[in-house]
């Protein structure tokens, strides 16, 4: 999108004009932030907006949308920023909503089971503000200290314990969404049905493509009353990826079930020290939650389970310090990978459970054809895999070789019967891996719901969609 | 193919197979022809009346089991398997499908997606829609379209299958669902206590939604006038069954009035009943009223002495079952909260909109929604929201 100075002088002072020039960021250093989010520059770039704005209302929001349109301009969000795809990157311009302001929890209710909040409160913080009245919001990126529920939103995010609990989607009632042209629609409400027909969840998950989420209301959860973690070492991930079907298919519903392998205990060890024992190929973690009864037996049942599979060391959890120390590592996972190599990518796919142990030897298999350090920290119990391929971006040519390695590994987890991304989107990282998936046909009706919601194609434009879309015999308009 | 009969308004025709039904949709669009779909027809009632269509489409040859892996708790079916068949299906890899659905021999996955309706034990499964993991939809064109897949976790493009999720077939025919299951419990057990107001057993209620104990389903009937019944259902191994069923029933205080329906079973006879949607002359409504503010609801539907009472507290949802048509449409009008009917008899169904009132905003784009997925208005026509 190429616009002249006049036009965008315009349009700034319009902005300016709806939310006051403090809320509108339009230098170059001011935007300087906004240039990128946490996804791989080498890939996704470093790409300006025309402007970025802090509204404040649902109105404001709505005033910005129609601005853009009147001048023909894409129209963005961006939670955090921290999103690993390129979601929120300016790709063509335009005007960013950044949600950072809009962070109030509108209303709880404890008894309904939900929560009232605007798309900048950030995830953890619905937690913590619930914690002293029991309750929580179950979806846990590990990002969530910072990234913002509606970024969460725009992702259908998942984390640990979404293996138990479901992801984002799972856990939303209704919403309220401006659409590109301004026109501010509400969907679903506090019960669990309401009239009409309900798009919440069909607007979850579409990473600001159909429109700018302005208020969400979430479901909430009673804090488990007991938490029991397991720590169990392996003698290769082989094995441990049969004691998490097994564990699985015995009918255990764990509240998380992370895998790690020896390059990531050598970097956690190296970088925390959290205890872990180095010479293990693979270690297990487990936690349950429920009431005390439960949580009682299924850690009874899961430490069999894990022993009859070859567990070679099993440390339980006593006290909520234990517990917290064994999570402790795992959390320092991503960072302490710097310990290792100053880059990595990390490639988001999932497997059916069962397939767990070929997909471990495949990742081994493309480590070694391609002489890369791949690392394995994931949410194994729902087979989404996580492998970081380290590198060092100073290497003349290892980015693509780092890239390839990583569409072989999407291609495999398909072969498997498995998928792209578990929880990290598309954006304009995976969009034309998406046709390693889908057909022309499924991205048409994709294409039918776009043009629905955005038939100008200013929400959000190039993301999602393949990029060679537009021959795909239904062009966007 | 089998064309079953032949009425004066409709042709039924019968395709036992994807491919089949895709050729009919094919040519149905290229001849312009309207379609009605049918699925195990337990739900019939609950739709707009329309317009009558061309050909009626009876989907219950589609009843291939496509794919199951029960180490991977995963489970494909065809669109027109019955629910008593996965039932029998799972039983036997000792898994299980946590839905309430009534006629579960006539009953079909399909039409139960496309009703997008469900039980009181919501609270701790979710409703079908978060079990279905990936979808096939036969679009307009009669191609087969899909989304997501097998694995449990997936975000790979727009949700398609939340589209058309109680939407009755209004953007397409649903073929093929994936569904995420789960393992069989070792025991059921119930607590019911009696109240007798309406607003004493909400408190009771309450009491135990917010607390940590881990009922699979709270829900309130009026079981008699001044009588208000509250059960709380609960599902886990035989231990857990026991602890609970103390538990809950000591938060429901007043122990004279406690009854311990006990370890062995519940069954959901008053649900069952609520919901039964297969007497032509009864209305069943459906009311979005918030836990926290049924017991109001519930009072002032009191004065509809005949009529079957069910709040489901876990799901915020008040069920309102009765013969006499005028006196509760009044009520409900009255009471104020967003109703849909689930079965509305008489005159009155040909201009009411079974579904209830939608944002204005979000109406109109399931309209243009209407408008991309089906132009000519082919799938079940006039029957869905706003007799889209
Ligand atoms: C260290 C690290 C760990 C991570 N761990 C996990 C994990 O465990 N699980 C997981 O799923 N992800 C994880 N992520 C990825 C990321 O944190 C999530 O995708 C997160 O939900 C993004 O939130 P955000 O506020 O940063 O969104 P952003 O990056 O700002 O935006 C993400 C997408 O959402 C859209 N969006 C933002 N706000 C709105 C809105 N109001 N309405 C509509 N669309 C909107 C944006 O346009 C963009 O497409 C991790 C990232 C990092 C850096
Ligand atoms: C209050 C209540 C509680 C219930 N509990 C639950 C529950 O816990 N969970 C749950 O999921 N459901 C629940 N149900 C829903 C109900 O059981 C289903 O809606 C029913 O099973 C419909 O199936 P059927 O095959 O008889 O559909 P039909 O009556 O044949 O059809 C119903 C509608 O679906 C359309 N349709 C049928 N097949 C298809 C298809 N393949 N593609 C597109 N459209 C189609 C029809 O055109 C029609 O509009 C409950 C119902 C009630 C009233």
């Amino acid at each position: 999108m190429t616009i002249t100075t006049d036009q965008s002088t315009v349009v700034i002072d319009a902005l300016r004009a709806v939310l006051g020039a403090d809320y509108v960021v339009s230098d170059r250093a001011g935007l300087g932030v906004y240039e990128l989010d946490a996804s791989d520059e080498a890939i996704t770039g470093i790409h300006r907006p025309l402007a970025a704005v802090l509204p404040e209302t649902t109105e404001e929001v709505a005033e910005v949308a129609r601005i853009a349109a009147e001048h023909d301009l894409p129209l963005l969000a961006r939670g955090s920023g921290t999103g690993l795809a390129g979601g929120a990157i300016a790709t063509q311009g335009g005007v960013m909503v950044v949600t950072t302001r809009m962070n109030r929890i509108v209303e709880v209710n404890l008894i309904d089971r939900y929560a009232v909040v605007q798309p900048g409160v950030v995830n953890l913080d619905l937690s913590t503000h619930l914690a002293p009245q029991g309750f929580y919001y179950a979806p846990d990126p590990s990002s969530q200290r910072a990234c913002s529920i509606g970024g969460n939103l725009g992702n259908n995010s998942g984390g640990p314990h979404c293996l138990k609990y479901g992801v984002t989607n799972n856990h939303v009632l209704g919403l309220e969404v401006v659409l590109p042209g301004g026109e501010v629609c509400r969907f679903g409400g506090p019960s669990a049905e309401n009239p009409g027909h309900d798009l919440t969840g069909l607007i979850v998950g579409s990473e600001a493509t159909l429109g700018i989420i302005t208020s969400a209301t979430v479901r909430i959860l009673p804090l488990p009353e007991e938490k029991g973690v397991l720590l169990a070492t392996f003698e290769s991930m082989e094995t441990a990826s049969r004691a998490v079907s097994a564990t699985i298919a015995d009918g255990i519903l764990p509240s998380a079930l992370e895998m790690m392998d020896k390059v990531t205990i050598s970097a956690i060890e190296a970088g925390i020290g959290a205890g872990y024992p180095r010479d293990a190929e693979a270690v297990l973690l487990v936690e349950l939650d429920g009431p005390t009864q439960t949580v009682g037996e299924e850690r009874e049942r899961v430490a069999e389970i894990l022993s009859e599979h070859g567990a070679m060391t099993l440390s339980v959890a006593e006290t909520a310090e234990e517990a917290e120390l064994l999570w402790w590592g795992r959390k320092a996972a991503f960072g302490a990978m710097g310990r290792l190599a100053p880059n990595y990518h990390l490639t988001d796919t999932v497997v059916p459970r069962s397939k767990l142990p070929e997909a471990m030897q495949l990742v081994a298999e493309v480590a070694s054809d391609y002489d890369l350090i791949i690392a394995n920290v994931f949410h194994a119990g729902d087979g989404n895999l996580h492998p970081l391929i380290l590198f060092d971006r100073k290497e003349p040519g290892i980015m693509e070789r780092v890239l390839d390695a990583s569409s072989v590994l999407m291609q495999h987890c398909i072969d498997l019967g498995g998928a792209i991304s578990g929880e990290h989107g598309i954006g304009i990282e995976k969009n034309d891996a998406l046709t390693l998936m889908y057909s022309d046909i499924d991205f048409g009706e994709m294409a039918r719901v776009k043009r629905a919601l955005d038939p100008r194609d200013l929400a959000n434009p190039g993301k999602v969609f393949p990029s060679n879309f537009d021959r795909f015999g239904e062009p966007l308009d | 193919m089998t064309e079953t009969s032949r009425t004066s308004h409709a042709t039924t025709l019968r395709p036992l197979n994807a491919d089949e039904l895709s050729t009919i949709v094919g040519e149905a669009d290229a001849e312009q022809r309207t379609l009605a779909l049918r699925g195990g027809r337990t739900h019939e009632r609950f739709q707009n009346l329309g317009d009558p269509t061309d050909l009626e489409l009876d989907l219950t040859g589609l009843d291939g089991i496509v794919d199951y892996s029960p180490v991977d708790l995963t489970l494909a079916v065809e669109a027109g398997v019955r629910l008593a068949t996965v039932d029998q299906l799972l039983a036997e890899q000792g898994q299980r499908i946590a839905l309430d659905v009534p006629h579960r021999g006539s009953a079909t996955f399909g039409g139960t997606f496309a009703c997008g309706l469900s039980g009181p034990r919501r609270l701790r499964y979710g409703a079908l829609k978060d079990m279905v993991i990936g979808a096939e939809v036969i679009n307009r064109e009669g191609f087969t379209t899909k989304s997501g897949g097998m694995v449990v976790k997936n975000v790979s493009g727009y949700e398609l299958a939340r589209l058309h999720y109680g939407a009755h077939g209004a953007f397409g025919i649903v073929s093929r669902l994936n569904l995420k299951v789960l393992p069989t419990v070792e025991s059921r057990a119930e607590v019911a206590a009696t109240y007798t107001t309406a607003e004493a057993a909400a408190e009771a209620g309450a009491a135990v939604l917010v607390s940590t104990l881990d009922p699979a389903a709270v829900y309130i009937v009026r079981s008699a006038p001044g009588q208000w019944v509250l059960r709380a259902q609960i599902e886990g191994s035989l231990q857990f069954a026991r602890v609970q069923l103390q538990a809950v029933g000591q938060s429901l205080g007043a122990p004279e009035n406690v009854e311990y329906v006990g370890i062995g079973g519940y069954s959901t006879p008053d649900f069952d009943r609520v919901v039964e949607l297969r007497e032509a002359d009864t209305l069943v409504a459906r009311v979005s009223v918030p836990a926290s503010r049924q017991a109001e609801a519930l009072a002032a539907l009191d004065a509809l002495e005949s009529a079957t009472l069910l709040a489901d507290m876990g799901s915020g949802l008040v069920y309102v079952r009765s013969k006499d048509i005028g006196p509760a449409v009044a009520s409900l009008k009255a009471l104020g909260w967003p109703t849909a009917y689930l079965a509305l008899p008489g005159e009155s169904a040909d201009d009411v909109d079974v579904f209830g009132p939608m944002d204005e905003a979000g109406l109109a784009v399931l309209r243009r929604l209407k408008d991309q997925f089906d132009p000519q208005r082919m799938f079940n026509p006039g029957r869905f929201v706003a007799f889209l």
